[in-house]
């Protein structure tokens, strides 16, 4: 029953949150300078009457409850509004964008992990060697690497000097899987390079500890193999640091990629987002926005959960 | 550094993983090799932009139209070429240090300010004032930083003062939450405690007792916000978001890669890219050495 209560009030809040945060876009998106209807009729915009029938048609002329009432309304409904440019729905705009994003993220992501881990287990293993410092050393650098720094590094190495890969541009899926992943392949590095480092950070610090734990002598003087102790007893209890942020970024690599995209000129939502708002295209800003902050909430809440699964103390304790 | 708001913002606020214990902080005062070096870095970048308009560099909105543009590095007197505008390399570098120096200082004065204080009030008080001013730092925790960054930016237009404005409303909430951790742990120790039965006001408590302490872990994560900023300041020039007046390295950056993918010509971005780099290293491997000495990771939990 407290099991239920709990769970209850942990997603009445996040209904909260998600709801303050388009709350919050949809003022800032009327409190700050710009009107959308000076973009679209540009020149025209000082005619009244235009305008104002361009206000009607837009629902601009209404009171900024009732609009964001409505607005509300149809989000629950699965209806985000119209681009005020394109004249597309903004959940058509959002599907046609995710999948460049996902990908990007994903394939980010998968790499990163399956870098960092081993990385991580050798570095904490051998730690304070010399070979624990170089990676340590360079993880730390990569952190520090801005990624669009990085990017212009990567395209000049790897699509200039080389030509390995191209330098810009992005090539779906139904055009070969060959010629996509080759256009994926900088943006992937670019992103690649900052979450391995934070990772292997994470995970190498964490294993230190767990290593320092009686469990793990135990299991020494039993006398299994050092890559068993790895793997089965010290990875799991000090993945917690790890899991958090690696899910954290779940949410956050859907807007935080923003610069890889562009960038690259990749389809994706961070380059919807700066189209839009440079457009004041205020109704597919703040469908960026609800998307983003709905996956932030719930990935937080799926973080919670996976601390009593990984955990069986947390699991007796919210009992 | 893939975003601003989830690498590294929030890796210090975490949700405390139950049952794993910190690492050992490492007590030594002693800055060491790296220590040293970035600090002497950092020194040589700040005093150089200070004094920028009295070195014997060339002006850096000049046109030098004796050598051609994206001349190489030592050639015809300008000590790391020209760039794609024919302006000297070297001494925008120094100049587009003072952007970064600005929006480092700003942010980390505005940051430590309004959100050490919203996190001490909150801390200090709890009750319904710490819920009200918590819900306000986590709805803002998760609006995606960079999106409302840019947002404000291109809304309000893209002077020097927006961009450190923006960058320090986005870096606020982390702030409050760190200040509000640290104020818990040591609002409970004894000597606050002492403090109160001396007859020390409230006023007295919060500035004389507990702000001393909750100052250096949060400027020591301010240190760390400092690198951020640097790179999101970078971010916006290097997103065409600032005016064509302020010379940035992230602008230098973005200036410069049209030559290099189109004609190979790799040092009018590479520069100002190594610039930064180091420079955010710098104050990153400072931060560290700071943060192991205060272990803020510690406080939070």
């Amino acid at each position: 029953m407290t099991v239920i209560k709990t769970l209850l009030i942990r997603v009445t809040r996040l209904a909260a949150v998600v709801l303050a945060v388009s709350f919050l876009t949809f003022s800032l998106t009327k409190l700050l300078p710009g009107d959308p209807v000076n973009v679209i009729l540009g020149p025209q915009a000082s005619n009244e009457t235009v305008r104002a029938a361009v206000e009607k048609d837009l629902g601009l002329d209404k009171p900024f409850i009732t609009q964001y009432t409505s607005y509300i309304g149809g989000a629950v409904q699965g209806d985000l509004g119209r681009s005020y440019n394109s004249k597309f729905e903004t959940t058509t705009l959002l599907r046609q964008k995710l999948p460049a994003t996902l990908e990007l993220m994903l394939l980010a992501q998968l790499i990163s992990i399956l870098i960092s881990v081993p990385l991580a287990m050798y570095s904490a293993y051998r730690a304070n060697t010399r070979t624990d410092r170089a990676i340590t050393t360079t993880a730390f650098g990569l952190i520090s690497f801005p990624n669009y720094a990085l990017a212009v590094a990567l395209v000049w190495l790897f699509a200039v000097q080389l030509r390995w890969f191209p330098a810009i541009g992005y090539k779906p899926i139904e055009a070969g899987l060959g010629a996509n992943l080759k256009s994926m392949a900088l943006p992937v590095a670019a992103l690649v390079a900052g979450l391995m480092a934070v990772y292997t950070r994470l995970l190498r610090s964490d294993l230190i500890a767990t290593l320092q734990e009686d469990f793990v002598l135990m299991a020494k003087s039993k006398g299994l193999p050092t890559w068993h102790i790895l793997l089965r007893h010290a990875l799991r209890p000090s993945s917690f640091s790890l899991l958090t942020v690696f899910a954290i970024n779940f949410g956050a690599l859907i807007g935080g990629s923003v610069i890889v995209e562009q960038f690259f000129v990749i389809p994706g939502v961070g380059s919807l987002a700066i189209e839009s708002i440079l457009r004041r295209d205020y109704l597919v800003v703040q469908g960026v926005v609800l998307l983003i902050a709905t996956s932030f909430v719930l990935v937080n809440f799926a973080v919670d959960l996976l601390y009593s699964v990984l955990d069986p103390r947390v699991r007796r304790a919210s009992a | 550094m893939t975003d601003i708001a989830a690498t590294a913002l929030s890796a210090p606020d975490m949700p405390s993983p139950p049952g794993t214990s910190a690492p050992a902080a490492r007590h030594n005062g002693a800055l060491g090799f790296g220590g040293w070096l970035s600090a002497i870095w950092l020194t040589v970048i700040t005093t150089s932009t200070i004094v920028a308009p009295w070195l014997p560099i060339d002006d850096p909105r000049i046109t030098d139209f004796a050598v051609p543009n994206n001349s190489p590095i030592g050639k015809a007197g300008h000590l790391l070429g020209t760039d794609q505008n024919g302006f000297d390399i070297f001494s925008r570098l120094i100049w587009g240090g003072r952007v970064s120096l600005i929006v480092a200082v700003g942010v980390l004065a505005i940051g430590m300010v309004v959100g050490g204080s919203i996190g001490l009030l909150a801390g200090f008080w709890r009750g319904k004032l710490e819920i009200l001013l918590m819900a306000i730092v986590d709805i803002f925790l998760a609006f995606p930083a960079l999106i409302l960054l840019i947002a404000i930016v291109a809304f309000l237009g893209a002077d020097l003062t927006n961009v450190v404005v923006g960058i320090s409303l986005v870096s606020i909430p982390a702030f409050a939450r760190i200040a509000r951790a640290t104020t818990l742990t040591f609002s409970q120790r004894e000597f606050v405690l002492a403090a109160r039965a001396a007859g020390a006001t409230n006023r007295r408590i919060i500035l004389k007792e507990i702000l001393p302490n909750v100052l250096l872990p949060l400027l020591a994560f301010g240190l760390l916000v400092v690198g951020i900023a640097i790179v999101a300041e970078g971010s916006l020039a290097f997103l065409g978001l600032t005016s064509q007046e302020t010379i940035s390295w992230g602008g230098m950056i973005n200036g410069g890669r049209p030559a290099l993918q189109r004609e190979n010509i790799a040092h009018t971005a590479m520069l100002p890219a190594f610039v930064m780099f180091l420079t955010v290293l710098a104050v990153n491997f400072l931060g560290d050495r700071f943060r192991a000495a205060f272990d803020v990771r510690d406080a939070v939990l």
